[in-house]
């Protein structure tokens, strides 16, 4: 009998044992994939708020045309992943691309892209971004797709635009790989008009770049 | 006009009837009628290049900022009453209620709408109708359909957009008079928002290689964020993983 409520004891201690050790585990399990992702969203943040400030800048300087597109896409390719877009964009066919042809296309994207939203600029004059929180994000596959993080353009006068951008640290440092303005990703925009082009070019790689490059200015 | 309301209401119910499933949910464009989109957006490229947008730029040049808001501030307004209607049946009693709250002291305070103070309370501006009252009772989005003179839409957001114009209380309790003059408040307002759009609009008509499915999926993926306000997921993606992946 005695010797059974010492082993109870020991029991109970080691139940004890176990429990805090479970305990303290589950605590730091808990607790580190949350810092982690706080660190994740808060430097998505930082990385939305320098571009946005160069941006803004950008927008007020006066400049315009060619040189307004080409700060414009130096300012794209120091924040967003400018290569992985440009991939995503031309889906499949970026597979059976050859280097010099995935390089060149890159370029032309960009320049292209620079310039369709650059002529927009001048809606924005004036214009404050206001950060709005982020989040981390999945795909529809259950991957992760990085943080979320929200903005509201303010335009004295005229109606707020929602801004979503999504960010990824999947190159090593946060850079933005979408933006989704008003719901409407830019994307799934691209991906439609690079698809267009492509069938308008009979499939034609080299076709394609020659057009990009023929709407960059 | 009312016998062509009815009639437009009869139509459209049936049509609702019919508002049919995407049968395949990974694609996010469902176009069973894209033969008749296709026409009616030639048309409607053409009427905005001929008529819409240069009569909106040429309202948006003249008529000053302030005066063009407080037209936008008027007609929405005056959309209050119906918006009670649609967040109560949507079971929506918050939205209801700012609703009522932005009606109540923008039409005591602010000149009978022309001024928004509602923005200024936090009450900010959120329409409805029949298209979100039907998403809350599960009737599907239906197919892309773009209407003549219409513009883009889908099945359900058409059919809700005729029981709106038919069933909006404000027309019922009004005079002709003011009837008239809310429906002239509503085609300024329609000029000022193609004005405030015309680089997009421009964009997506003019320089798109393929403006009718680049109007199609900025419609479709706008008019999905607007009901819900956080972006679907699937709009998000790991383009890593298509990239280096299996795409």
């Amino acid at each position: 009998m005695f010797t059974g409520i010492s082993e109870m004891n020991a029991d109970m201690t080691i139940d004890r044992r176990t429990v805090l050790t479970g305990l303290a585990a589950s605590a730091v399990a808990l607790v580190m994939p949350r810092m982690a992702f706080a660190d994740a969203v808060s430097r998505a943040q930082q990385h939305v708020s320098a571009a946005s400030a160069e941006l803004s800048s950008l927008v007020n300087s006066g400049k315009s045309g060619a040189s307004l597109y080409r700060e414009f896409q130096r300012i794209m390719s120091k924040y967003a992943d400018m290569p992985v877009v440009a991939a995503s964009c031309l889906g499949r066919d970026w597979r059976s691309a050859s280097s010099s042809q995935k390089k060149a296309y890159v370029n032309a994207f960009q320049g292209y892209l620079a310039a369709k939203y650059g002529r927009q600029f001048g809606d924005f004059t004036n214009a404050t971004i206001q950060m709005e929180g982020g989040r981390e994000v999945k795909d529809k596959k259950g991957r992760s797709a990085g943080v979320e993080v929200f903005t509201t353009v303010v335009r004295p006068g005229q109606e707020n635009i929602g801004v979503n951008w999504q960010i990824s640290e999947r190159s090593g440092s946060p850079k933005a790989v979408n933006l989704i303005i008003e719901g409407v990703s830019l994307l799934s925009n691209e991906r439609q008009e690079i698809g267009a082009m492509l069938d308008a070019q009979g499939g034609s790689i080299d076709g394609l770049i020659h057009q990009l490059q023929s709407r960059a200015a | 006009m009312n016998i062509s309301k009815h009639a437009a209401v009869v139509l459209l119910l049936t049509a609702l009837g019919a508002c049919s499933t995407n049968p395949n949910p990974d694609d996010p464009v469902y176009d069973p009628h894209e033969e008749f989109n296709r026409s009616a957006h030639s048309l409607n490229v053409q009427v905005d290049n001929a008529v819409y947008g240069p009569v909106s730029r040429t309202y948006g040049t003249i008529v000053p900022g302030m005066i063009r808001t407080g037209i936008t501030n008027f007609k929405r307004n005056w959309e209050n009453p119906n918006y009670i209607i649609h967040y109560s049946l949507q079971g929506e009693g918050e939205l209801a209620g700012r609703s009522f709250m932005r009606f109540g002291v923008n039409t005591l305070f602010g000149f009978g709408g022309i001024l928004d103070w509602g923005q200024d309370l936090g009450l900010e501006y959120r329409d409805t109708g029949f298209d979100e009252t039907f998403l809350a009772y599960g009737v599907p989005e239906g197919g892309y359909l773009e209407l003549p003179f219409g513009g883009p839409g889908t099945e359900r957001d058409w059919a809700g957009w005729a029981l709106d114009a038919a069933t909006d209380p404000v027309y019922y309790v009004t005079t002709v008079a003011a009837t008239r003059t809310l429906l002239v408040i509503a085609g300024l307002d329609l000029a000022n928002d193609r004005y405030e759009l015309d680089t997009v609009v421009d964009e997506l008509y003019n320089n798109s290689t393929d403006s009718y499915a680049a109007t199609r999926i900025a419609y479709l993926e706008a008019m999905r964020a607007s009901y819900g306000g956080e972006t679907e997921l699937e709009a998000l993606e790991d383009i890593y993983g298509d990239v280096y992946g299996d795409f």
